[in-house]
């Protein structure tokens, strides 16, 4: 089977994405989302939609990644211009912690931020610490409750066709391969721009 | 034709950063013969396959773990049915309806095998004794939920080692996903925590033996672990892993004596954690997975379920494709992988298991209703080499 969209309609359909929010700029950075609808497929028996993906493109570049860490990671961040600090912070998307702050972070804050959503990701010295902010950065998590939609965002206008067009095509065969019987669970499939219309990939 | 190609030249054209489009058939990645010698053929005990319900899921199972033990099942249209198995036969013993909606698991008494509790996403847990299954012997409901009010849908329940403790967890709830707790002697609800998890809570355990440790799973990606002698969820919260996906089944084990949990998510990835890991310390995604198994495509891979023995973390998995009839199971002793049981008279997507250490039988149930008892072959050792069949 392949994937049932080609390159063509996947490129038509962005490029009309991008030309509408060209004509009515608005005034912020429109999101791009895909939006799949499911068929024969009962919430009440089968498995779970959900989970996280990794994208090629950073799809939220304003997305503020904090780094919890130990002197040497306060070090490269300084370096790296990376916000860091050793006291927990509001106003951040997401956080990653070495390895030492991270097991203490429930006993000296309690569940503050598994609360908030944003109990840090390890950041380990074995990798980049630039590179682990951008995977952060690039992974979107998706989840299908009880309708049999899931809208998911992938990217943003600022973005070019390619790089759009890659990370729709990267989501749409990872989400297709999650259903049981892939491309017969999938009813419809529209991209679109946050205020523009949803072209339709299949 | 001729655009038929042209379209794969163009999707080979997106594909160049190795972002591959998936195949539309499964197959193994060895001969037959190869995997007759990597796998045992594990056979269905006689007369040992039962079809349950036709165009019915079986969703959950529990038994005893007696030689000859009680089975329960849960099924997509609400209701549980319960057998026992002796002399190889499968024999039904009661039905219990009543339950509302979406059943969400079923757990036998450990040391009574007539109590079964079974759970509900409407709002309740009930507790049954199999010698008056007419009706629930006792129901567990969030007592602080008025008349009218509406209730938390639960989604997932365990009891604690010693009986005496059960928790609940629940859907996200107007913000919040609770963790419940009861004394299974009362009715009346002792109390909750909220603050841990942003969204729903798939799964609640409680160690197999330490009976103030739990652990919760949800979509949100956390695994928390709670020490529940401490008297609030600040101080019960003792650590959180982040597995960054969904979790759909976590699952207590130990190794040289050391506690290690296993971690199943949304997106058929494996996770094996320390307790006091920072990061999982082995992790298969679904490339792993079909490579275990044998299997071509990573795009039609499950994993169906994980159980502990003694020794090794058995894994088992299969393949969507078509029925799904392709199942087959892997061992994992201290990271390290070896080759367990091919099903090959499974037909369906299996849902949910059970092992029986004692009597080292598996239990399996799924899509098209059907009950398997599978006698299982202990693994040879690591090391050593594998015995022909």
């Amino acid at each position: 089977m392949a994937s049932k969209v080609s390159r063509d309609t996947l490129y038509e359909c962005i490029n009309a994405v991008l030309e509408n929010s060209k004509e009515k700029k608005r005034n912020f950075l429109e999101t791009v989302e895909i939006q799949i609808g499911l068929k024969n497929y009962d919430p009440q028996k089968d498995k779970r939609f959900s989970g996280t993906v990794k994208l090629k493109h950073i799809p939220r570049p304003k997305m503020q990644v904090c780094v919890l860490g130990d002197q040497q990671h306060c070090d490269e961040a300084k370096a790296n211009s990376v916000p860091y600090m050793d006291k927990l912070a509001k106003k951040y998307d997401a956080f990653l912690a070495s390895e030492a702050l991270i097991k203490q972070i429930p006993r000296l804050l309690g569940p503050g931020l598994n609360k908030a959503g944003k109990f840090p990701g390890l950041l380990s010295h074995q990798e980049s610490m630039t590179q682990k902010i951008d995977e952060v950065k690039a992974t979107i998590k998706f989840q299908m409750k009880k309708v049999l939609c899931l809208s998911v965002a992938v990217g943003h206008v600022g973005m070019t066709g390619d790089e759009l067009a890659q990370n729709v095509h990267l989501s749409i065969n990872f989400l297709v391969s999650l259903l049981k019987k892939h491309w017969q669970n999938v009813r419809s499939l529209h991209v679109k721009s946050s205020m523009g219309p949803p072209q339709r990939l299949y | 034709m001729i655009s038929e190609t042209l379209l794969k030249m163009h999707e080979l054209e997106l594909d160049i950063d190795n972002q591959e489009d998936f195949a539309d058939s499964d197959t193994d990645t060895c001969s037959p013969d190869e995997i007759t010698r990597l796998f045992t053929n594990s056979n269905n005990v006689a007369n040992c396959e039962k079809i349950i319900a036709k165009n019915k899921y079986i969703l959950h199972i529990a038994a005893t773990s007696e030689n000859q033990p009680n089975i329960a099942i849960g099924l997509s249209d609400n209701t549980y049915e319960v057998f026992t198995l002796s002399d190889n036969q499968v024999t039904h013993l009661s039905s219990l309806t009543g339950h509302k909606d979406k059943i969400i698991d079923c757990r036998f008494h450990s040391t009574n095998s007539n109590l079964l509790y079974t759970g509900s996403s409407d709002g309740c847990v009930k507790l049954w004794d199999l010698r008056a299954p007419q009706k629930s012997s006792q129901t567990f409901l969030d007592t602080t939920v008025k008349n009218g009010e509406k209730a938390k849908g639960f989604n997932c329940f365990d009891i604690s080692s010693n009986e005496r403790l059960l928790t609940v967890g629940t859907d996200l709830f107007e913000g919040d996903a609770y963790l419940l707790f009861w004394d299974t002697r009362s009715s009346e609800i002792l109390g909750g925590y909220w603050e841990s998890h942003t969204d729903d809570i798939t799964q609640v355990k409680f160690h197999p033996s330490d009976r103030d440790k739990l652990i919760s799973g949800s979509t949100d990606g956390l695994i928390n672990i709670y020490d529940l002698s401490q008297t609030c969820e600040d101080d019960a919260l003792i650590d959180t892993l982040n597995t960054d996906s969904s979790i759909e089944q976590l699952l207590w084990f130990n190794e040289d004596g050391k506690d290690h949990i296993s971690c199943i998510t949304h997106t058929s990835d494996l996770q094996l954690w320390d307790v006091d890991g920072a990061a999982p310390y082995k992790h298969f995604n679904r490339t792993n997975i079909s490579q275990e198994i044998k299997k071509k495509s990573e795009s039609y891979v499950y994993i169906a379920n994980c159980h502990a023995t003694d020794k090794y973390l058995m894994v088992l998995a299969g393949s969507n494709f078509n029925n799904g009839e392709c199942l087959r199971s892997f061992y994992i002793e201290n990271g390290k992988t070896q080759q367990g049981a091919n099903f090959e008279e499974n037909k369906q997507r299996v849902r949910c298991s059970y092992y029986n250490a004692n009597i080292n039988v598996l239990l399996t149930g799924g899509e098209k209703g059907i009950l398997n008892v599978w006698k299982m072959t202990n693994p040879s050792y690591s090391g050593s080499v594998k015995k022909k069949k």
